[in-house]
């Protein structure tokens, strides 16, 4: 067997992985939003250490028991913070509970819905609804998700979970949907 | 000859302080902030039409903000015409302006006849004779208003034009939308489309033809162009991604609009005619809400590039962007007034979010709605009014203000929640 | 362009001019179907074309190309089997690159995981770390109520033991004024009995007194009556002096009026002139409040209409009449506004009659049925 032939695809295969190891980490977010965090939840046995979470919807407490392999999560809506895209620690679990699911059913489809509070105008609102769906579709990714069972559509402020305008119904507007 | 000089003397300083007197210039640097008081008095003959003719302009007249309408049980006679005007009866009531007119049915129609008296000058300013179809009663009356307002303002009524909004009623999964047009005093409305998916920015088209809007009916955001007068429509955008915030050129030709297809909403725009894109705005951050300059030469629009909604100006020609507002942290969705000297936008401040208007040389920005829940402000044709969503109570109603923030309505509608107005341009 | 004055006959140049049409004609009808017909390539030259070659030649030369086309054979077939090891190359190259990239991801997974846990484990911590610190705000949230209750305890009890000594000082305090009330009602009475017979004392004097002064009253009678008589006698010898004098008087009298008419003339030149004067100044503070007066009665009367730009002044020339009546108010500059121009000729026709023209002194009114207004206001919007 001949070297130099073997050196060359080598010298191409490591450059290669010099890229691939820059694009699998950080992440194509914003500079005020922390890239780091896209990398951490990837086991399977969950992040969630069984506290429960500060908000009273979707909470996250038991979270941790294995989901039957062929039934949709019943967990599927996670909520966000006030002008934020950034994925809450104890919505995690909820997140991977649901790339776990579409991971062993190759054939599952999902829509990511993302909605925005009404505060604002609406269609900065249908760009920001957005930005919170294709971070979820992000972290599915890295959980080892295809793209192909993944879509994005945002509905902004236009389909509101609760009206009124104070914190509570706010705060149960800004979230992203899995819609199976 | 000694005397002759002193009587040319004498001349000579009686002129100069003649001219000293004509000089006198009397400062008024004070006065009343208010609106014109103006009588409209019911039209003779009008008590058996369909329309309170003479109502209808006292209503344009008082929503422009400009006039004060003299309520019926104060004036003291019903004129006709100008020669059974008294002049002192009016002037005693402080009265500055007088409408007076007289309308009888005229085969199918109808026959208007109209007079506008300047009451402190005891002038006639003008007159006229209006014939109107049947059923277009109420638009001879907005035609009345407009002639009475071009005529002491110099500014061109736009009390013939009509507005596009948007209702929704329920919550969640279960909701309804539609899309109406309405006579810019809310009458006459009718429903454009009607949908359970949201629909969004209505946009009218330069010749008051077209509207431009955002459907969900695909499930997705698309954008459609639909023609008023025959209903036909044309889906024009249906991208991957967001479709939305369409934006007409003056010339009518193309749309503005945020298209996220290539990873991010940027700016676009989009020949009608061929498809043609054109990719205005390339960067990570959110772009969107275009808005073209009366002279078509440039476009207004909304980026968080520097960290939270600003709104930012593109030269067509050159390609340069150039940050226009600066005041506070949230500033989005900016409209040119139509002398494209001023901007109208959505600016939030710690009273939360508020319609505001920034005049482009000085760069000074001034709020002019007052609640917390302002959105969607849309000029008026003639620069004079602002239409805005906001909210009364629980549910989201129609208001106006004057350019200048000085006077401001509601508009009550009965519709569920009523939001997004489009004031359209003036029909012709 | 140099202009020809001989005359030119009509006869020839008619003649050319329909030759020139006819030719033209000609020309054009014999184009027209030449040029329907396709472009034929026209051979120049014809001939044909004989090879100068030998038949050794040609043999020659199919040696020399089937040489050629072994060797280009050989050539392809080098080629081909380079093309084949490079393939194979690339496919050993593309299969250790695979290999490579997935080593290289699963490594980065590993990573991922290691760091996950471990942030995992870092957050877990600072979550302890969390609930710590929020039971010691709380213990020290109650060690704060406790005290603060303790605090009020004593402060309670400090009150009500300083309200008691406040209501002991009150009773003492009372009592010492009811002796003090009592004491002093002793000593009033004393006193009224003191007074009492002093009175008595001083009624007894001015009785001795009385008496003494009737008799003084009876000596003086009689000594006034003495004196008349006496004086009677020197007031006749004065009204003879008297007299005498009074004649003196009179003729020094009119000697004086004479001298004074001559001054009081004098005087009335000079006064006329302080009068004109002062009329003068009279008239200037009318004026004054004249020009005051109409301002407040424009400004009263002006409404200013809304979406005024910033800085608009409006200038109207007036006119009144000799009552005051309003002659002529035009606009002498525009404020570029035709809605503000208006408001402001509303304002002077709604503030008029100025009927306090009348009120100036005549010769000023003339001076003031004339000026301009500017309307400039202060901050609009």
């Amino acid at each position: 067997m001949q070297f130099k032939p073997y050196a060359r695809s080598l010298a191409v295969a490591l450059s290669l992985a010099l890229v691939a190891g820059c694009s699998s980490t950080g992440g194509t977010q914003d500079g005020s939003m922390d890239g780091t965090r896209d990398g951490s939840g990837a086991s399977s046995t969950g992040v969630s250490d069984g506290r429960a979470s500060g908000s009273g919807y979707g909470g996250t407490a038991g979270a941790s028991g294995q989901q039957a392999d062929g039934r949709i999560p019943q967990q599927r809506t996670i909520y966000f913070e006030f002008d934020s895209d950034r994925i809450r620690t104890e919505f995690e679990p909820v997140l991977a509970a649901n790339a776990r699911y579409l991971r062993e059913n190759g054939n599952a489809r999902v829509v990511l819905q993302g909605h925005t509070d009404e505060r604002g105008t609406r269609e900065y609102n249908m760009a920001l609804g957005e930005r919170r769906a294709r971070s979820v579709e992000q972290f599915l990714s890295v959980q080892g998700v295809s793209p192909s069972q993944v879509e994005v559509v945002s509905y902004g402020e236009e389909r509101p979970a609760a009206r009124g305008q104070n914190e509570e119904a706010f705060a149960q507007n800004r979230r992203v949907v899995f819609a199976y | 000859m000694k005397s002759l000089m002193t009587a040319w003397l004498a001349t000579a300083l009686l002129l100069v302080s003649q001219l000293a007197q004509a000089n006198l210039t009397i400062e008024i640097t004070r006065g009343n902030e208010s609106a014109t008081p103006i009588a409209v008095v019911p039209f003779a003959g009008g008590e058996g039409l369909p329309e309170d003719v003479a109502q209808v302009i006292h209503d344009d007249l008082e929503r422009s903000g400009y006039f004060e309408p003299l309520p019926r049980r104060q004036m003291m006679d019903q004129p006709a015409s100008a020669n059974e005007v008294r002049y002192g009866d009016w002037k005693a009531l402080d009265v500055r302006y007088l409408v007076v007119g007289s309308a009888e049915r005229e085969g199918d129609g109808y026959r208007l006849r109209f007079e506008l008296m300047d009451v402190s000058g005891e002038k006639r300013m003008l007159g006229e004779v209006v014939t109107a179809d049947s059923g277009e009663l109420r638009g001879a009356a907005h035609y009345i208003s407009d002639q009475v307002f071009e005529a002491i303002t110099d500014i061109r009524g736009a009390f013939s034009t009509r507005i596009a909004y948007v209702t929704s009623q329920g919550v969640g999964d279960n909701m309804q939308f539609a899309l109406y047009v309405a006579d810019a005093d809310g009458h006459n409305s009718q429903q454009v489309l009607s949908s359970r998916e949201p629909i969004l920015s209505p946009a009218w088209s330069p010749d008051g033809r077209k509207l431009a809007y955002v459907s969900f009916e695909t499930e997705r955001p698309a954008i459609y162009v639909q023609e008023l007068g025959s209903g036909k429509r044309a889906r024009i955008s249906s991208f991957q991604g967001l479709n939305g915030a369409p934006a007409w050129s003056p010339d009518g030709r193309r749309l503005a609009m945020s298209l996220s297809k290539d990873g991010q909403p940027e700016i676009y725009v989009m020949d009608i005619g061929s498809r043609d894109l054109q990719r205005i705005t390339n960067d990570s951050a959110i772009d969107t809400e275009p808005f073209w300059a009366p002279d078509g030469r440039s476009l207004l629009f909304t980026s968080d590039r520097s960290g939270g909604p600003q709104i930012y100006r593109h030269d067509l020609a050159s390609g340069e962007q150039k940050r226009v507002t600066f005041t506070g942290n949230y500033n989005a969705r900016g409209r040119f007034s139509p002398d494209g000297e001023s901007l109208f936008l959505i600016h939030r401040s710690g009273n939360g979010f508020q319609v505001a208007r920034q005049d482009l040389e000085s760069g000074r920005l001034v709020t002019l709605s007052d609640s917390r829940w302002d959105e969607s402000p849309s000029v008026a044709p003639n620069g004079t009014m602002v239409i805005f969503a906001t909210q009364q109570g629980n549910s989201g109603v129609l208001g106006a203000v004057t350019a200048d923030g000085r006077a401001s309505f509601r508009l009550p509608s009965a519709q569920g929640d009523v939001r997004e107005p489009a004031w359209s341009p003036f029909m012709n | 362009m140099a202009r020809r004055h001989a005359r030119v006959g009509y006869g020839l140049p008619t003649l050319l001019a329909v030759g020139l049409h006819v030719l033209v004609l000609l020309i054009s009808v014999i184009s027209l179907p030449a040029s329907d017909r396709e472009p034929q390539p026209s051979s120049i030259v014809q001939a044909t074309l004989v090879s100068t070659e030998t038949v050794t030649d040609q043999a020659q030369r199919a040696e020399a190309a089937r040489q050629r086309a072994l060797a280009r054979q050989a050539e392809e077939q080098r080629e081909a089997e380079e093309q084949a090891r490079q393939a194979e190359e690339q496919a050993a190259a593309q299969e250790a690159q695979r290999e490579a990239q997935q080593e290289v991801k699963e490594q980065a997974l590993d990573e991922a995981r290691q760091a996950a846990e471990a942030e995992a484990a870092r957050r877990s911590e600072e979550a302890e770390a969390e609930t710590r610190r929020l039971e010691q705000q709380r213990q020290a949230e109650e060690e704060a109520r406790r005290e603060r209750e303790a605090e009020a305890q004593r402060r309670e009890a400090e009150e009500i033991e300083r309200q008691r000594q406040a209501e002991e000082q009150r009773r003492e305090e009372e009592a010492a004024r009811q002796r003090e009330a009592e004491e002093q009602a002793r000593r009033e009475e004393e006193a009224a009995r003191q007074r009492e017979a002093e009175e008595q004392a001083r009624r007894e004097e001015e009785a001795a007194r009385q008496r003494e002064a009737e008799e003084q009253a009876r000596r003086e009678e009689e000594a006034a009556r003495q004196r008349e008589a006496e004086e009677q006698a020197r007031r006749e010898e004065e009204a003879a002096r008297q007299r005498e004098a009074e004649e003196q008087a009179r003729r020094e009298a009119e000697a004086a009026r004479q001298r004074e008419q001559a001054e009081a003339e004098m005087q009335r030149l000079i006064e006329g002139a302080d009068e004109r004067v002062a009329n003068a100044q009279q008239g200037q503070q009318a004026a004054n409040d004249f020009i005051a007066l109409v301002r407040q009665a424009v400004e009263q009367a002006w409404r200013i209409p809304p979406n005024v730009s910033s800085g608009a002044t409006a200038e109207i020339s007036v006119r009144l009449g000799p009552s005051g009546e309003l002659f002529v108010a035009e606009i002498s500059r525009s404020s570029g506004d035709s809605a503000f121009d208006r408001s402001a000729v509303q304002a002077v026709e709604a503030a008029a009659p100025f009927a306090e023209l009348r009120q100036l002194p005549a010769g000023v009114q003339r001076d003031y049925r004339q000026f301009n207004l500017r309307f400039r206001p202060g901050d609009v919007r």
